[in-house]
């Protein structure tokens, strides 16, 4: 894992994503007690304002800074997808870590309604359970919850028969428990590679959806500040001031833009280790 | 006998992995002259692949390759890919080992040797050109041409899409055919074939010969001159006798090691008892 | 062949039942009650006793499994419920938005098509250099980008300041094209590059090789690998036409183009559950047999499978 790890960072541009996400969070979180604007201190008079003076980026329609608004967002936004991936992922990686360590019967019926789920296309799923729900941040986490989990335990159970199997196999050669606990210790990091890379690429689809879902109108409401939801309010306000649309826009793209790029870093370097000394 | 220019006379030939610099041939050389025949023989590995395909410039685009390669006085490795790429089928032709994927798996054989044909001589008539393909079939002595024609490649034989690869220098007519490994996919009673039409081309076409191949038997019966490669380099080079009359040690070392392989052999299947 | 497919009907069945009961269940995660809602709709006083009457109107009164039952029954035979809001028969209003769906569905995969493989062949041929790294940096931006965003970007260039195209609508022909490029941008990186991975593998085959060292032309050539490598990729196509029909909701919205998205859309807004229910149901039968259509076709293709 070290070596994975080391690989990972020293890679210029995996640091670079690495970097500007921790920055992205740090902002978010301390939003509160940075000297920057209310992001709901509405000021009609001062509405669509140039990026300038005490306005880094501008004013909305409403006179609200843009840039805080921007910065406010991370905290739903970003927070939330981060919140919904780490929920699926670690309730996809149990159920599949169960089915695929209980086998016959149990998996069997497990994996069964994993498939279920499985063939429902995310994004309907995740309409019509915010479609039941109703509009919010929580339920916009539970129904991506609900609609992605599935693929999270396929592919743990997948990882846990592929260790167990070879495990069984060397069991009745092998001799005490020391050389099967070295076998998983090869077998996991590289199955736990695919994981992570499926986590990581996820976490840009979720943040694209979420935002989507604001931007319809079914996630957050006024006057939480939302990329997507900003993005939405620009659309009205497009023939008198179609700057408004820019940077909401630029912030949910360099954001998937890293995890996209991250992800693929990972996955770069948990395949070295398996392509051999000198990439034969 | 006076000079005559050789139809390719590779030189000083080094070929090496472009990123890393790690050298596969180093300073490999030959000289074919018209209508000859010149084995090249080695271990797998030996670099013999690389060298030949490096020599008419269609090495895999991961490797760099320098020297002088001459087709007929002109140097091919300075020439623009399209210069070459006029040479390929019209005059050098380049059998590949592994003849189950040596067609594309979508598309009928037929269909695929008749495009072979219009590329090389894009005036020919239709009529013309089937009667060609099935004219190159027969005369590899398949007995129902039409029936090769329809099939696509998964529907035949190994034994039989090597004779169809054959069937390409009777419908193109190049100068040089270049054959990788043509009997070491198959079994001793197809690969016999194979070596009695390379004979049969030789004598009917004149085509000059390249034959690279591990099995010692197969450089025997065709070869006029050979070369042995081992790591890239060529160790030994000559007439027939280099395999009767050895004088490096690894050339020794691969003909006994046939020798041991072939009595083995004979053992097994001749005159003992053989099994089926 | 046909054995394969006879045994994956069969495997469809027990898939085809989870996803109805799903499908159904999804309206238990209402935290309101189905009449309340229906009675406020139609901006009605959500008296108790008209509660209790639509209740018992809409079948709500009787227990799930019976409701299911009926439900499922009513599905089968094409009857998908009625609007809460005006009434009509579900399966007609989704039989009325599903074509202009399709429609754009069909124009942007044409659209994915054209982009991905002359990616491809540019990718192929010029590997490693400019043209192949700046069409891999297009790809990979593409694939961030918001789908909403390029279209309002689009649609600011094109329909307001240029006034070249429609900005909502479906009149014409080149009210399409809008939405068609909006929604080709959020997919295209997905199959641009399984494309160009299919070709680079595929060029490096040993009949790639045998067929230039006879003679065959670059264009030649290209045609054989770019058909070897359509069919690697077919699996995926075949699978984008569904899922371009169940992203297309937000373009849908963005451009008020009125397909079975943009319907689910303004369901959620008026809370018409049934709308909603079929909406999942058909997107999900949908997928599975698209899924099993494409697998088959895939099968068929390629000449090794057929024979077998």
């Amino acid at each position: 894992m070290h070596a994975i790890l080391k690989r990972l960072l020293a890679d210029r541009m995996a640091r670079g994503c690495m970097v500007f996400i921790a920055m992205l969070l740090a902002l978010g979180v301390l939003a509160p007690v940075l000297p920057i604007a209310d992001p709901t201190a509405i000021d009609i008079t001062g509405k669509f304002q140039m990026p300038g003076g005490g306005h880094w980026l501008g004013t909305d329609q409403l006179g609200r800074d843009i840039f805080s608004r921007l910065v406010w967002g991370i905290r739903t936004t970003l927070c939330a997808s981060l919140a919904a991936m780490l929920i699926t992922s670690a309730i996809g990686a149990l159920y599949g870590a169960i089915a695929g360590g209980m086998r016959g019967r149990v998996d069997a019926v497990m994996m069964r309604l994993a498939d279920v789920m499985m063939s429902f296309p995310s994004e309907v799923l995740i309409l019509a359970i915010v479609g039941m729900m109703g509009p919010g941040l929580t339920n916009m986490i539970i129904a991506c919850v609900v609609a992605k989990w599935a693929w999270y335990a396929r592919m743990m159970r997948t990882i846990v028969r592929r260790i167990s199997d070879a495990g069984y196999v060397r069991f009745a050669r092998v001799c005490g428990a020391g050389e099967a606990w070295i076998l998983l210790r090869h077998l996991a990091p590289g199955a736990a590679g695919e994981f992570f890379v499926l986590v990581t690429l996820d976490t840009g689809s979720v943040v694209l959806m979420i935002s989507a879902l604001s931007f319809l109108g079914l996630g957050v409401q006024p006057p939480v500040a939302e990329w997507g939801m900003m993005l939405s309010e620009a659309k009205e306000v497009m023939l008198q001031y179609p700057w408004q649309m820019f940077w909401p826009g630029v912030a949910i793209l360099s954001t998937v833009a890293c995890f996209n790029f991250l992800g693929d870093c990972v996955r770069d370097a948990f395949d070295l280790r398996h392509a051999g000394r000198d990439g034969q | 006998m006076s000079e005559r220019t050789p139809l390719l006379l590779v030189e000083d030939l080094s070929v090496s992995v472009a990123s890393t610099g790690r050298s596969i041939v180093s300073s490999a050389g030959f000289a074919l002259h018209e209508g000859e025949c010149l084995g090249i023989v080695g271990e797998s590995g030996a670099g013999k692949s690389i060298m030949t395909l490096s020599a008419i410039g269609l090495q895999p685009r991961v490797l760099s390759v320098r020297g002088r390669s001459l087709w007929k006085g002109e140097d091919l490795l300075a020439m623009t890919a399209k210069g070459r790429a006029a040479l390929y089928g019209r005059q050098i032709l380049l059998i590949v080992q592994q003849p189950m994927s040596a067609f594309d798996p979508l598309i009928r054989i037929g269909h695929q040797l008749l495009e072979s044909l219009r590329c090389v001589s894009p005036r020919i008539g239709s009529q013309e050109a089937i009667r060609r393909v099935e004219q190159a079939l027969a005369a590899l002595r398949f007995e129902d041409p039409a029936r090769i024609m329809r099939s696509f490649p998964c529907e035949l034989s190994g034994g039989q899409l090597q004779r169809c690869m054959l069937a390409t220098v009777r419908l193109l007519k190049p100068s040089l055919v270049i054959a990788d490994e043509p009997t070491s996919a198959l079994d001793v009673l197809s690969g016999k074939e194979v070596v009695n039409e390379f004979m049969r081309m030789r004598e009917e076409l004149g085509v000059a010969l390249i034959m690279i191949t591990h099995d010692l038997g197969v450089v025997q019966a065709l070869a006029d001159q050979l070369i042995v490669m081992r790591q890239g380099a060529v160790i030994e080079r000559g007439g027939p006798h280099v395999l009767t009359n050895p004088q490096h040690e690894y050339t020794r070392y691969l003909v006994n090691t046939r020798l041991a392989l072939a009595e083995a052999f004979t053992r097994l299947t001749g005159n003992g008892g053989g099994r089926a | 062949m046909a054995r394969m497919i006879l045994r994956r009907l069969l495997l469809l069945v027990p898939i085809l039942f989870g996803i109805s009961i799903v499908s159904f269940v999804l309206i238990a995660l209402s935290p309101s009650d189905p009449a309340e809602v229906a009675i406020r709709v139609n901006a009605m006083v959500p008296t108790p006793e008209l509660i209790a009457q639509t209740r018992h109107e809409l079948g709500l009164d009787e227990p799930m499994l019976t409701r299911y039952v009926h439900w499922l029954g009513g599905v089968m035979s094409g009857d998908l419920g009625r609007s809460y809001v005006n009434g009509r028969a579900v399966a007609a209003e989704i039989a009325e938005a599903f074509p202009a769906t399709v429609y754009l569905a069909l124009v942007t995969l044409a659209l994915i098509l054209v982009i991905s493989l002359a990616s491809a062949v540019i990718c192929a041929r010029y590997e490693n250099r400019l043209p192949d790294k700046f069409v891999r940096l297009m790809i990979f931006l593409t694939s961030a980008l918001p789908g909403f965003w390029a279209g309002l970007l689009l649609m600011w260039l094109f329909a307001v300041e240029l006034d070249w195209l429609p900005t909502s609508g479906m009149r014409g022909p080149e009210s399409v094209i809008l939405p068609a490029v909006t929604l080709s941008l959020a997919y295209v990186s997905t199959y641009a590059r399984i494309v160009r991975a299919e070709m680079i593998r595929t060029s490096h085959e040993n009949w790639v090789l045998f067929a230039r060292g006879r003679g065959l032309t670059d264009a030649r050539l290209t045609v054989h690998v770019l058909l070897n490598s359509l069919r690697g990729a077919a699996t995926a196509l075949g699978m984008s036409i569904p899922k371009l029909i169940a992203g297309a909701f937000v373009v849908e919205s963005i451009f008020a183009w009125p397909g079975i998205g943009r319907l689910c859309i303004t369901a959620i807004f008026n809370r018409d559950f049934p709308i909603i229910q079929a909406y999942v149901l058909i997107m999900a039968v949908l997928f599975v047999l698209f899924n099993l259509a494409s697998d088959v076709f895939v099968a068929w293709l390629d000449p090794r499978e057929r024979g077998g």
